[in-house]
């Protein structure tokens, strides 16, 4: 089929998607503007504070791994819940049935799917993100385009944890004959797995298991390290590892380029074998 | 199937002879072409050695009992499952090699709609129509001609969730006939449709072949097909077990049965006992039911009744394509003559 029809196949699927109830849009803006609203009389007392001893907004590791894992967070969780339900909720519903007897393929559904995601998630977290923390860039407490590069590099990264989860699904499709798991369970899966696999929540999680397995008593400093290094080796398959760590370059925190070439070429190597093999799949695994 | 692919040609004189010829694959008047179709799930022999052929201009119609393979057999020419064996092409395009290409010349109804049911009808078609590549200039209006067809005008800014399941069912053939089809492939298109409408639909779906599509139709109501099919194909186990127009499967399948009305019916009795038959009795006053043991013998009856100076006022063949179907798929047995 030529591009153009594609295209505008893939076009007429986003637009229908994207005409979510009116309730979606009215939540997340009344979720976002009462982030505002809490967050404002923190501002405007350290604002009034810093009149007195004035202050200079600096980045620090730490403060980036927070504000990065918020971001990540929302972000994974509404493109998971609004994958879930623009592609999930259609072959639950069954009216994906009725898209498929329209000259689209797997490929190019699963990318209409994906694109009318992105574009509704992101004008969902976008406002939340930015809302929680609105009160202070009024006040120019904190740098809010520094914060809308952390968002959108956190949400680019929730992007690629979902497209490849999905991607990961068809070429399981292509082996076995059946869409199990489901691409929204195996994006859903991916985006827990991005979070989970950043150097600071293995880290976390390793701590916990060893104060658990250590039966009351403190952990070696041992023990720390090899938590250290472990998380440091498994987090290079984290998408966000890799987004917080270009971040982290930006804004002069440090210069490790090292593990910053794994996740990307493996996830679009997923990503391009899935779209090959998503042309060749037939349309009743749907029905199945 | 060569007589009655001859008689499709006979019945569309737009079709010209000089654009079929030998060498041509795919004469530009057929729309589905299948050879040797198999189609296995798991547990079941779906479709075993499927093929017939469909031109433009016909209505052909698949009938075959619950689990025959009807909706299996739609559902590869439609690209949307891989057959395990067999070919088949559908306006001209290889269903193997382009199985979602070939959905462009498509208009698709299965048994089972399942629509948007928080869309508006008008919203429905509008998507519909974009997907199926009506230009986008020309989507308003080709919405409202099939509401309009369709009778649902008044519908358009309904929710479909709220429409009962008969208006359901016509919005779902309104989508169909959005699409710029050659073929149109409709399974039970006229389940919870009333009267009124079944007969309007028919007379919309017999214009549309009438423009040169094609349609492939299956149902369970063989009795209403009569006034729309042109040509049958019967279904059992997977299998094609006939195919022709409803008077050559009569014929070849069911006693040569008539009913006759007379002007006197124990005169016309006496006339036609001579004539080698099963069975000849009076069912009403005038009215002779008449089993001949062979069918080359009906010429004979209005020649019997004539030298017997009865009239002849009627003579129909008796027998319904519901009969054909139970003949063909009548299990073998001592109950069974199939």
């Amino acid at each position: 089929m030529e591009p153009r029809e594609r295209f505008r196949l893939i076009l007429a699927i986003v637009e229908k998607d994207l005409r979510m109830p009116l309730w979606t849009w009215v939540l997340a803006g009344s979720v976002a503007g009462l982030g505002f609203l809490l967050s404002l009389p923190g501002a405007a007392a350290m604002a009034s504070y810093l009149r007195y001893y004035p202050y200079e907004f600096v980045w620090f590791d730490a403060t980036l791994r927070g504000y990065y894992g918020i971001a990540a967070f929302l972000s994974s969780v509404v493109m998971g819940i609004t994958f879930a339900t623009v592609h999930g909720g259609e072959v639950r519903k069954g009216t994906i049935r009725s898209v498929i007897l329209y000259p689209i393929d797997m490929t190019d559904l699963t990318i209409a799917k994906l694109l009318a995601t992105f574009v509704i998630a992101f004008l969902v977290a976008t406002p939340l993100f930015m809302g929680f923390f609105g009160a202070y860039f009024v006040y120019g407490l904190y740098p809010a385009g520094a914060f809308l590069a952390i968002h959108l590099m956190a949400f680019a990264m929730a992007a690629v944890a979902l497209a490849t989860g999905v991607g990961a699904s068809l070429l399981i499709a292509n082996v076995t004959g059946r869409l199990a798991p489901s691409p929204s369970s195996m994006g859903a899966l991916f985006l827990i797995a991005a979070l989970l696999l950043t150097e600071t929540a293995v880290s976390t999680i390793g701590t916990y298991l060893a104060i658990l397995m250590s039966a009351g008593r403190f952990p070696s400093p041992e023990t720390f390290e090899a938590i250290e290094d472990f998380a440091r080796t498994i987090s290079v398959v984290s998408p966000h590892h890799m987004g917080a760590r270009v971040l982290g370059i930006g804004f002069g925190l440090t210069s490790l380029w090292s593990d910053v070439h794994v996740v990307v070429p493996v996830a679009l190597l997923v990503i391009a074998i899935a779209y090959v093999v998503g042309k060749r799949l037939y349309l009743d695994l749907f029905i199945k | 199937m060569p007589a009655a692919a001859a008689g499709i040609l006979r019945e569309q004189p737009h079709v010209g002879r000089t654009l079929i010829s030998a060498e041509s694959p795919w004469p530009p008047w057929m729309l589905v072409q299948a050879h040797g179709l198999g189609k296995t799930y798991p547990k079941v022999r779906a479709l075993d050695g499927v093929g017939f052929e469909i031109h433009e201009g016909e209505v052909f119609g698949l009938f075959g009992p619950n689990g025959a393979g009807k909706t299996t057999c739609l559902r590869v020419l439609s690209g949307l499952t891989r057959p395990d064996a067999g070919r088949a092409e559908v306006c001209g395009h290889d269903v193997a090699q382009f199985p979602n290409d070939l959905r462009r010349h498509l208009g698709i109804l299965f048994d089972l709609p399942f629509p948007y049911v928080d869309m508006t009808v008008a919203r429905y078609l509008t998507f519909f129509a974009n997907m199926a590549g009506v230009p986008r200039a020309e989507v308003r209006g080709k919405a409202a001609w099939a509401l309009a067809q369709l009778g649902m005008t008044h519908h358009a800014g309904s929710r479909i969730g709220k429409l009962s399941m008969g208006e359901r069912q016509r919005v779902e053939i309104a989508r169909v006939l959005l699409s710029p089809a050659r073929l149109l492939l409709l399974d039970e298109p006229f389940s919870n449709v009333d009267v009124d409408a079944r007969l309007h639909l028919r007379s919309i779906l017999r214009d549309w072949v009438s423009r040169g599509g094609g349609i492939l139709f299956t149902s369970h109501n063989l009795l209403e097909s009569e006034a729309i099919v042109d040509r049958y194909a019967f279904i059992h186990l997977g299998r094609i077990v006939a195919v022709g127009t409803a008077k050559e499967l009569k014929e070849n399948l069911l006693a040569p049965v008539y009913a006759l009305e007379v002007s006197d019916a124990n005169m016309a009795l006496a006339a036609l006992e001579p004539i080698p038959h099963q069975a000849l009795e009076t069912t009403a006053p005038n009215l002779v039911r008449l089993g001949l043991l062979r069918r080359q013998d009906a010429p004979r009856v209005a020649k019997a009744l004539v030298s017997a100076d009865v009239d002849l006022l009627e003579m129909k063949s008796v027998g319904t394509m519901e009969d054909v179907y139970r003949k063909l798929t009548r299990p073998p047995g001592p109950g069974g003559a199939a």
